[in-house]
């Protein structure tokens, strides 16, 4: 059976047939959702939420050619929900003031990385974290975010350069 | 610099592309689906209930009207009124006061249209008390001044009762509920008043 089938399968109400279209590309959405979230449990969370929308609305999917950017769609919107629900917390000891040095480890770095994204607006963040984490094109994301391809362009250009203020703020010090 | 942040970019694209989805994942996936139907909302019937009610709560009396005809006015009703009566487009009322002589005024229904409005009412008087004593009405309703009453005539059915139309003012369009107030002058003891209510759709 091809992918279109399936489709047809799932929009008849067959839940396996969903849950092997998913599974299909199991990696991609769950690095999809991790990269939100950060964390295993909530993109577990996030994907089962999906999963639930994606059976209640998929006879509302017209094209099966699209069941894949649609259902990320769907995803970015449960991990976008889980987000806000988590709110902002901010740890005050996470501020770190002091100096570094040129022998700046690896592991720091991507740790300042994750902190400085924090920084971004939300936007800019998401934008980031899908071009460069996930390696999507930006055509991707702006289908999958619902954003206009120059609107996802500009955050990206804006969100690097924001990033490299900050950290060169830090090297260069 | 520019190179820094690009290497750290890319070292974070190869732990990301390093994630495996959890082993628990299927499971998970079919749990959340477990037991959940698919919601199919029917429209149909909900649009049929609202239509319904619509219909009952608006125009429950010319509803329940509808298709019968003041029967026993043929001598009475003319022109526009009479074709109105004929399409069943009427307004069963059948309400009635006595008052204190012992006359009984019983409103049958009504008939409307843009011009005017119509009552059609029965006088029963016993007693033969009536002499040349002929009702008066008022009609109120949302219009402040309410609506007054026009020409009326009828016929004397028998030595004690008349069949009678009397016409109104044409309700206007907003008027829902409406309310008519029979005035009757008894003998010497001046003017009885009794409301009798009446609802026009």
């Amino acid at each position: 059976l091809d992918t279109g089938e399936w489709i047809r399968k799932a929009q008849a109400g067959d839940k396996d047939a969903l849950v092997r279209l998913v599974m299909d590309k199991k990696d991609e959405y769950y690095r999809l959702a991790y990269v939100y979230l950060n964390n295993r449990e909530d993109a577990l969370d996030a994907l089962q939420e999906m999963i639930v929308l994606l059976f209640r609305n998929i006879r509302k999917l017209k094209d099966p050619g699209a069941f894949y950017s649609w259902s990320k769609t769907i995803l970015v919107n449960c991990c976008r929900s889980a987000l806000r629900k988590r709110g902002r917390v901010v740890f005050l000891n996470d501020k770190r003031e002091e100096a570094y040095h040129e022998n700046y480890h690896r592991q720091e770095l991507q740790e300042d990385l994750e902190r400085y994204l924090k920084k971004l607006n939300r936007h800019q963040q998401e934008a980031i974290r899908l071009r460069y984490f996930l390696d999507m094109d930006y055509e991707t994301i702006s289908v999958i975010t619902g954003t206009a391809l120059g609107t996802v362009k500009s955050r990206i250009s804006l969100g690097l350069d924001r990033l490299r203020k900050l950290l060169g703020g830090e090297y260069d010090a | 610099m520019m190179r820094k942040l690009e290497e750290i970019l890319q070292a974070e694209r190869r732990k990301v592309s390093e994630l495996d989805a959890p082993p628990e994942m299927e499971n998970a996936l079919r749990k959340a689906l477990s037991g959940r139907r698919r919601r199919r909302i029917n429209k149909g019937p909900i649009a049929a209930v609202l239509v319904a009610a619509l219909l009952v709560c608006y125009s429950f009396d010319s509803l329940a009207f509808y298709g019968k005809k003041i029967m026993g006015y043929d001598q009475v009703l003319t022109g526009s009124l009479a074709k109105l009566n004929e399409e069943g487009r009427g307004q069963k009322i059948g309400k009635s006061c006595v008052f204190s002589n012992g006359v009984e005024i019983t409103f049958d229904g009504i008939l409307f249209d843009e011009n005017e409005l119509a009552a059609f009412y029965t006088i029963r008087d016993p007693q033969g008390k009536l002499g040349n004593n002929l009702p008066a009405f008022h009609i109120n309703g949302l219009r402040p001044m309410g609506y007054f009453q026009k020409s009326g005539h009828g016929v004397k059915t028998d030595e004690h009762n008349w069949a009678m139309m009397q016409n109104f003012e044409a309700p206007q369009f907003y008027e829902k509920w409406m309310s008519l107030e029979v005035f009757l002058a008894v003998q010497s003891s001046g003017v009885s008043l009794l409301p009798s209510t009446g609802a026009k759709p």
